[in-house]
């Protein structure tokens, strides 16, 4: 059995699922990314800080799922979800805000985020329980 | 009899100036100084707070999960102590943003919106 850390099987071959994270705070992509690599030590994580530099990765490389601030220089992280759903629609996107209240999850909502999470209030634990079903497919 | 129009639309030049300490900080659409903008100055207020601790508690996750290096065992006990502080200040900031939505909504259902009040 391929043990989960590692890799996923999907449509019979084996691949490194691939993570971007969309977060101009340094803290916090390094947060998440260590927290990711803690459990998954071969994904693929790559990083950008604007709405410019992850257009430029995601034509680049396209990744399995995008973790996207909604505060960010210049293109707010929700209109930049609902660009990216709009053209990938099977790219999963996890929201992660600041400020977990109603108007954010309902812009989240609308802008066809497919999950939400907020910095602070989600365990390490709940992340990458997330995360692993995300990529199960779940 | 003199009446006093006070506009809730933000930039009517009949809007009076807000005085005191939040002169700056009445958002756009509502009266300064009414219950819904002292509201909304105390979600700003705890959104900003709520933002500097996060950035606080993540530095101290990366230096408790050793990312900057190895520390003696009294600084990693110290850093834990500061990691359950930061939590629980998270927590109460996360009480009060919530307390000040419930009191909105009370508010808006007490005095739905008007474009004027004459």
């Amino acid at each position: 059995m391929i043990p989960i850390q590692a890799v996923y099987p999907r449509g019979g071959q084996i691949y490194v699922p691939r993570v971007l994270v969309v977060e101009d705070s340094t803290i916090f992509r390094t947060l998440l990314k260590e927290t990711l690599q803690s459990r998954f030590p071969s994904m693929e994580i790559l990083e950008a800080a604007d709405g410019e530099g992850a257009m430029q990765q995601i034509a680049a490389h396209l990744p399995d799922l995008i973790f996207m601030d909604v505060k960010l220089p210049g293109e707010n992280g929700l209109d930049l979800t609902a660009r990216i759903k709009a053209e990938h629609p099977q790219v999963i996107v996890v929201v992660l805000t600041s400020y977990d209240t109603p108007e954010y999850r309902e812009a989240a909502v609308k802008a066809k985020a497919d999950h939400f999470l907020a910095k602070g209030s989600s365990s390490r634990e709940g992340i990458l329980t997330l995360v692993e079903s995300v990529l199960r497919g779940g | 009899m003199m009446h006093h129009v006070i506009p809730l639309v933000a930039g009517d030049s009949q809007n009076p100036q807000p005085s005191g300490p939040f002169q700056d900080g009445a958002p756009e659409g509502l009266k300064p100084g009414s219950e819904e903008s002292l509201l909304h100055l105390l979600k700003v207020m705890s959104r900003d707070i709520r933002g500097s601790l996060l950035s606080m508690l993540a530095t101290l996750k990366l230096l408790n999960r050793g990312y900057y290096g190895n520390m003696d065992e009294e600084v990693a006990n110290q850093t834990k102590d500061l990691i359950s502080s930061a939590t629980r200040l998270i927590g109460r900031v996360d009480a009060c943003l919530g307390r000040a939505f419930v009191v909105k909504e009370e508010v808006e259902i007490a005095a739905p919106k008007k474009a004027g009040i004459e």
